[in-house]
């Protein structure tokens, strides 16, 4: 196939620029986002959720809910099909550990226990506010090496706080051997970092208007970001073919990876199901904020052994990710965590164990790099710290240490593609940053 | 649930206790129990600027857009409270209880030693006049749009202090430094009356940390 | 709780209908006249996409309950499209790529609008002032900024 060009050689698009298809309709404000349709008789659903996080289900009682007026239903897990999922298991990764509504216990203060499905939003929300639930309190984690010690109240049905990769406690690198390397460098270098749980916070929050159509289909108008990812879920949650559920998605209001887990759309569907009527679950701003998936929460440790000339020689990392209550995508990102350690950096002894560990916090998700992003802020962050304490230029750190073409990396494979040295190098340019000819004449393409 | 829209003080006064008492709506109206009837002053002819003499006269609905357009000295405190859509519907009245860290124009009042107009427990206006030097600073942590971490109002002689308590307060130990010309006392002096808090914007320690600092430079910069 | 007939002008036309009580001019906007331009992003007036003008000034409609503004002249981003091609704020916006998710852009272009109509010559800093009530989370506030100041000369 040939590139699209003009006369000339010209490219038509290459260079010169392109509206946006759907920029006429953003200023316009004709473009179509989920909530911008309004279909006749829509109810709406709002949601009675913890307020513990750590916490035995002793009663729900829903009897004053009912009574309000406006009210035509309120959902708890006996109405859901398949109440127990988890996301990735489409990708064969972990077993289903979420509830859609709570069971006997709550995990996460905001998980959902009682949904309530009334004519108006302000019903709805009566509704929510009037279910009584208690509780018998347990001691909740919130620390992720907490929670992974020996004696810590198991939260997963599996027994413990870490999710199992193959039957390893987390996910694993192993190159050389970093005791011995550590044993012969000249120097020592180890700190600890710490991130907090980020929320992406788009403008658009999450939410769902699900109708029952005449063919028997539901139909569900989304602004998720992963639209086979919600269809499948929800299928297998609601136990019926994924022929009879319809996305309608691809508009979104902001997503930054806060949109691709599956929270709103199965309660919606169950609820459109038991009324025969268009239903509508969206997440206000607070929920938005409290509720939805942050970007997990990390510590790593960094322990590298490093020769006076700055060259690393070993280097152990260790990481937790703070997947919170459930799983949702953390299991993923901590196996990323895993490939991105120990950087791009040629080390020959390495030793990576990246965990993803359960606590009684926010579920936690996708967002913009997850897994990668902290690791990064760590791994660099690190690099400067051995420069200052090497009275080295930091550049030079990373020049000295920087992949290039037929090295081994971490992990078994061989590097190709390299281009570190000359970014550097670039960059070094563009801000009159001096290297010395050594530095200077490095080329990715050389070896060591 | 019900929305009262009186058209006069006395309809307002006869449906005191029958609601929350709402203006602008920016503050308390959005929080409200779904099933919490409001009473709006928008209609109840609140609002306006009256200038007599060195004395103005402010109606408890008039908004910040247009008190900012009636009393100059008072711009850039108004500009560093909110958004100008915000400011549009916010009103004078309203600041008075927004809680700290916000209500920087309650801070202005303060330092101006306003007079409260009440009739029974309805805000009416406030009053002041128009001082001889005007001093503001508020710190925040992007330069428009945010709550306070510490906001300072003087006219020289009385200094009162936003983000810093729970309530506006006045740093009478700073005045008295202040008095005596000693700008350097008044900012550490400052400190006594403060008792901050952490929230999101800046916790009590960055706030204390701050304070002497801010009360400094607003002392050495008329607006 | 008796609902309210409320009587208001919106984009030119005169509108009657019922509202329940606290209704806001958002959802009166969206929900009973079907002019879906403006946006619930927080409903608590921190993100202005819901931002219109009610009697000439720009106002976060999800603050207003619309009993209180019975009888005024409400303006929302449909009001300001022409009836052929576009307005020159969003003709601006599109030329200066200044919109991408697109939640954000019916507010910024209501804010700009109002900004407009007080100062035809804002300077820089008058237009980060107009849209500071204005999120956008894509970040694109520089080609933003960029459109409403060509717009402005």
């Amino acid at each position: 196939m040939s590139a699209p060009t003009t006369e000339a050689g010209g490219f038509d698009v290459v260079g010169k620029p392109v509206q946006r298809l759907d920029a006429m309709g953003h200023v316009t404000g004709r473009t179509q986002y989920f909530e911008d349709y309004n279909p006749a008789g829509m109810l709406h659903l709002k949601m009675h959720r913890s307020e513990r996080h750590h916490a035995n289900l002793v009663e729900v009682d829903t009897s004053e809910a009912e009574k309000v007026k406006g009210v035509v239903k309120v959902l708890t897990y006996k109405d859901v099909p398949k109440n127990w999922y988890t996301i990735l298991t489409l990708i064969n990764v972990g077993y289903p550990e979420e509830v859609v509504l709570a069971e006997k216990k709550v995990l996460w203060m905001g998980e959902p226990i009682v949904a309530v499905v009334a004519t108006s939003e302000r019903a709805a929300l009566e509704g929510a506010a009037a279910v009584k639930v208690t509780y018998e309190d347990l001691e909740p984690i919130f620390d992720v090496e907490e929670a992974i010690k020996p004696d810590a109240f198991p939260l997963k049905p599996h027994g413990t706080n870490y999710f199992e990769y193959e039957g390893h406690h987390c996910r694993r690198v192993r190159l050389g051997d970093v005791e011995q390397g550590f044993a012969e460098a000249d120097h020592i270098f180890e700190f600890k970092y710490q991130s907090r749980p980020i929320e992406q916070a788009p403008t658009e929050t999450t939410g769902c208007i699900v109708e029952p159509q005449h063919n028997g289909r539901l139909k569900i108008y989304s602004d998720t970001q992963a639209c086979f990812f919600t269809l499948d879920n929800t299928a297998l949650i609601l136990d019926v073919p994924f022929g009879k559920l319809q996305v309608v998605g691809g508009t979104v209001g902001g997503g930054f990876g806060g949109k691709v887990d599956v929270t709103v759309e199965p309660i919606s569907c169950i609820a459109a199901m038991q009324t025969g009527k268009p239903v509508k679950y969206v997440y206000d701003r607070y929920e938005e904020m409290q509720i939805s998936s942050p970007r997990a929460a990390e510590r790593i440790y960094i322990k590298d052994g490093v020769m006076n000339d700055g060259r690393i020689i070993a280097r152990q990392c260790t990481l937790y990710a703070d997947a919170g209550a459930y799983s949702r995508h953390s299991p993923y990102a901590a196996t990323k965590a895993a490939a991105h350690m120990p950087g791009p950096y040629t080390i020959p002894n390495v030793h990576i164990d990246s965990w993803c560990v359960y606590t009684n916090r926010t579920p936690s998700s996708a967002m913009r790099g997850f897994g990668v992003t902290i690791g990064d802020f760590a791994l660099e962050t690190q690099m400067d710290r051995i420069a200052r304490e090497l009275d080295m230029d930091p550049l030079a750190l990373r020049l000295i240490n920087a992949y290039r073409d037929g090295d081994m990396k971490a992990h078994h494979k061989v590097a190709e593609g390299t281009a570190l040295i000359e970014v550097i190098q670039k960059a070094a340019d563009l801000v009159g940053h001096e290297l010395p000819g050594e530095l200077r004449a490095l080329s990715s393409r050389e070896g060591r | 649930m019900q929305v009262h829209v009186p058209t006069s003080i006395d309809e307002v006064l006869g449906l005191m206790g029958q609601g929350t008492i709402v203006a602008g709506c920016t503050g308390i109206f959005p929080h409200l129990a779904p099933t919490e009837s409001i009473i709006s002053l928008r209609k109840a002819g609140l609002s306006g600027v009256e200038t007599e003499g060195d004395t103005v006269r402010v109606g408890a609905t008039t908004t910040l857009t247009q008190l900012a357009r009636e009393v100059p000295f008072l711009r850039e405190a108004i500009a560093s409270i909110a958004s100008p859509t915000i400011r549009n519907m916010a009103t004078v009245g309203g600041n008075l209880f927004a809680p700290q860290p916000h209500g920087d124009l309650a801070v202005c009042l303060l330092a101006l030693d306003a007079e409260i107009e009440r009739n029974g427990d309805l805000v009416t206006g406030v009053s002041f006049k128009v001082p001889e030097q005007w001093f503001y600073t508020k710190a925040m942590r992007r330069k428009q749009n945010s709550a306070s971490i510490v906001t300072v109002a003087s006219d020289g002689t009385r200094i009162a202090l936003g983000g810093v308590a729970r309530e506006p307060v006045r740093a009478l130990a700073a005045e008295a430094k202040l008095a005596e010309g000693d700008i350097d006392g008044a900012a550490e002096a400052a400190l006594e009356a403060a008792d901050p808090f952490d929230d999101a914007y800046a916790s009590a320690w960055y706030r204390r940390r701050v304070l002497p600092v801010h009360v400094r430079r607003a002392l050495t910069n008329a607006v | 709780m008796p609902s309210s007939v409320i009587e208001i002008t919106v984009n030119g036309s005169e509108e009657e209908f019922i509202a329940k009580p606290g209704t806001t001019l958002l959802s009166a906007l969206r929900d009973t006249l079907g002019l879906t331009a403006a946006k619930r992003g927080c409903g608590v007036g921190t993100c202005g996409t819901c931002t219109c003008h009610v009697d000439g000034e720009a106002v976060m409609s999800c603050l207003v309950p619309v009993e209180t503004i019975n009888g005024s002249d409400v303006k929302t981003l449909e009001g300001t499209t022409p009836p052929e091609g576009l307005s020159p704020l969003q003709q601006s916006f599109l030329d200066n790529f200044a919109t991408q998710c697109g939640f954000c852009t019916p507010g910024m272009i209501m804010a700009a609008e109002a900004l407009l109509a007080q100062n035809p010559s804002p300077t820089r800093e008058d237009v980060v002032t107009a849209i500071s009530g204005n999120v956008c989370r894509c970040t694109g506030y520089e080609s933003i900024i960029e459109a409403i100041l060509a717009v402005g000369k």
